[in-house]
């Protein structure tokens, strides 16, 4: 009985995603071929701008935790923090952001950057990443991530320490007590 | 027994719960490949953006509407910025084309 139950069960739930039709407004797309509907991406990224204050002559590498920058204050531009549960977590980066500052002190805003590649990146903020590399904190599966001490790296929240209100980034997908070791996690920030 | 009590029952419920949840997460883990969203706080010209992207062998859409099989993905305008929908998981390679065809001028 408990295998016809079960055979049962995931019989009707193929069968429901099998024939589900596109519905509702936004109309497009194909459950099975393309896997959501167009307004429901499973990631999504954001074209930023990265404060070159915090992006020196070496850059900033794919897997990067980054918060909005709350001096530049446009909306685009962000940069790392060493603020372990900063509540101005944006999402992780996507890809190398190169840099046109050799001094660490340039203040080019987004408006100054514009048309230039340098500076500019893409920052995941919703979906499944696996780039994000791991504080000093264990961080077990299942648990609400946030970023790190350690600019750039993410860290568990722990319920009833000072980060219990902290920005949540998303959530984790494995475990770790190794600081450094790549996480992989959903982050959630939208 | 009926069904609901045996879905229930403490030892079927177990079984059958770990079973659901490995159906899901393959489900979930699957769909999780396909298409992504990039946000781009820039406004463009889209036809523009749509012969940029040809250039490079791509065709992007103005609408979901037009999409055929040769379609890598949809452009939606907001004025001042917009969004591109992408078919596909999009590459890091892709991720670093888009942007530079975003910042030409």
């Amino acid at each position: 009985m408990k295998k016809i139950f079960a055979l049962a069960l995931i019989t009707l739930l193929i069968g429901g995603i099998a024939f589900a039709g596109p519905t509702g407004p936004d109309e497009a797309g194909d459950i099975l071929g393309q896997g959501k509907y167009p307004g429901q991406a499973h990631r999504v990224f954001r074209l930023v701008h990265v404060n070159p204050q915090c992006n020196d002559s070496d850059g900033l590498v794919a897997g990067t935790v980054v918060v909005w920058d709350d001096l530049l204050d446009d909306g685009v531009t962000v940069e790392t923090t060493t603020t372990s549960g900063d509540s101005r977590v944006a999402g992780v980066l996507a890809s190398t952001v190169v840099s046109n500052d050799t001094d660490g002190v340039d203040n080019n805003t987004a408006s100054d950057d514009a048309g230039l590649t340098a500076n500019w990146g893409w920052m995941q903020t919703y979906g499944l990443n696996d780039d994000v590399l791991a504080d000093t904190v264990a961080i077990a599966t299942g648990t609400a991530v946030c970023a790190g001490a350690t600019a750039g790296r993410i860290s568990e929240i722990i319920i009833g320490t000072a980060t219990t209100n902290a920005g949540i980034l998303g959530c984790a997908l494995t475990t770790t007590t190794t600081s450094g070791a790549a996480q992989k996690i959903i982050i959630t920030r939208d | 027994m009926n069904w609901f009590s045996l879905a229930f029952h403490k030892k079927a419920s177990t079984i059958n719960m770990k079973l659901l949840h490995i159906f899901i997460l393959i489900i979930l883990f699957s769909s999780m490949a396909f298409a992504d969203e990039l946000r781009v706080p820039i406004s463009c010209y889209p036809t523009k953006l749509q012969a940029k992207f040809a250039e490079k062998g791509y065709k992007l859409d103005l609408s979901a509407n037009d999409r055929d099989k040769n379609s890598c993905g949809f452009l939606e305008s907001k004025g001042s910025s917009y969004s591109i929908f992408t078919y596909k998981q999009v590459t890091s390679k892709e991720l670093e084309m888009i942007m530079r065809l975003t910042m030409e001028r």
